[in-house]
């Protein structure tokens, strides 16, 4: 009997509320979807995150690309020019890490330059 | 197609899928931002920020829960920073604002120069905005009291407990301004 009576009057409060119901006006979904398609368009400008891992990997091949050419030049030249002897003395060893140093501080100024151009931006 | 397939088509770029959810839940979410922000063109302003945000963070979105459970939820939280009130109040409060809007009330007023639609809106108006707001839910859209309380963020006794209070408060305030057999509740 009390859960009829609570049913009928669940009924009734629900026919109350749902007459009670706000409605949107028309323009409201206009407003919105331009506000979104507008976001949409800007955030699709901002995506350049592929072409920054690109750009990463070309920086680091063409660095250490011209490194390694250069250290096999060292070596062919070296050993043409001074024997075998010469590639296992401390000067050769010294040489190699010196270039290696040299490219690899290139390749360090390379990131700080565009991580503070990027910065900037 | 249902409505984890339509998220998927937003997230993959396609932001026309997007007004499906415009348009089937601004009424809805419209009428949260009322009750919380008392007046149209802030409920207006408060809807379409939460659309924005829902959009902005629909990757965080788990199917898990109905998307309209997701998107009042960022409804109810937009419309209480926007309004910086406190919607819940305290028992003793309640009681006071219930007290003085019974005495407020004018006892001559009729149903009969009145659309029932108007009495509602005025009642829930007069209540707090907490309650007036779970009264809207439940009976609204038929929301579980589950799905209330991850709305609102508070727990299911909390909504149990609210909602009785606020039943009861409705029928008084409705009682003690119009007669209840004019708008058919008896």
């Amino acid at each position: 009997m009390k859960e009829k009576r609570t049913e009928t009057e669940d009924k009734q409060f629900r026919e109350l509320m749902q007459s009670a119901g706000k409605k949107a006006p028309d323009n409201l979904q206009h407003r919105i979807m331009h506000q979104i398609e507008a976001e949409h368009a800007l955030t699709r400008k901002k995506v350049p995150s592929a072409k920054k891992s690109v750009s990463l990997l070309r920086d680091l091949g063409n660095i250490f690309g011209a490194m390694y050419i250069l250290l096999a030049a060292i070596v062919g030249g070296s050993y043409l020019l001074l024997g075998e002897e010469f590639l296992k003395s401390p000067h050769f060893w010294g040489t190699v890490i010196l270039v290696s140093v040299i490219f690899s501080s290139l390749w360090m100024i390379t990131r700080i330059d565009c991580y503070v151009r990027e910065k900037k931006k | 197609m249902n409505e984890n397939q339509r998220v998927q088509q937003v997230l993959s770029g396609n932001t026309s899928a997007f007004a499906y959810f415009v348009e089937t839940y601004q009424d809805m979410a419209i009428t949260i931002a009322y009750r919380i922000c008392g007046n149209m063109q802030d409920a207006e302003d408060v809807v379409q920020e939460s659309y924005v945000k829902a959009y902005r963070n629909l990757h965080t979105f788990r199917s898990e829960s109905k998307f309209s459970t997701w998107l009042y939820r960022i409804v109810y939280n937009t419309a209480v920073t926007h309004s910086k009130t406190r919607i819940w109040m305290g028992m003793n409060e309640t009681e006071i604002e219930h007290a003085t809007d019974l005495t407020d009330q004018g006892a001559d007023a009729r149903l009969a120069e009145r659309e029932r639609r108007e009495v509602v809106t005025d009642v829930l108006e007069r209540m707090p905005k907490g309650d007036a707001l779970l009264l809207t839910l439940y009976y609204m859209e038929d929301h579980p009291v589950k799905e209330i309380a991850s709305i609102t963020g508070l727990n299911e006794p909390n909504v149990k407990v609210k909602l009785f209070r606020a039943r009861k408060m409705f029928k008084e305030l409705m009682t003690g301004t119009y007669s209840m057999e004019e708008i058919g509740y008896r």
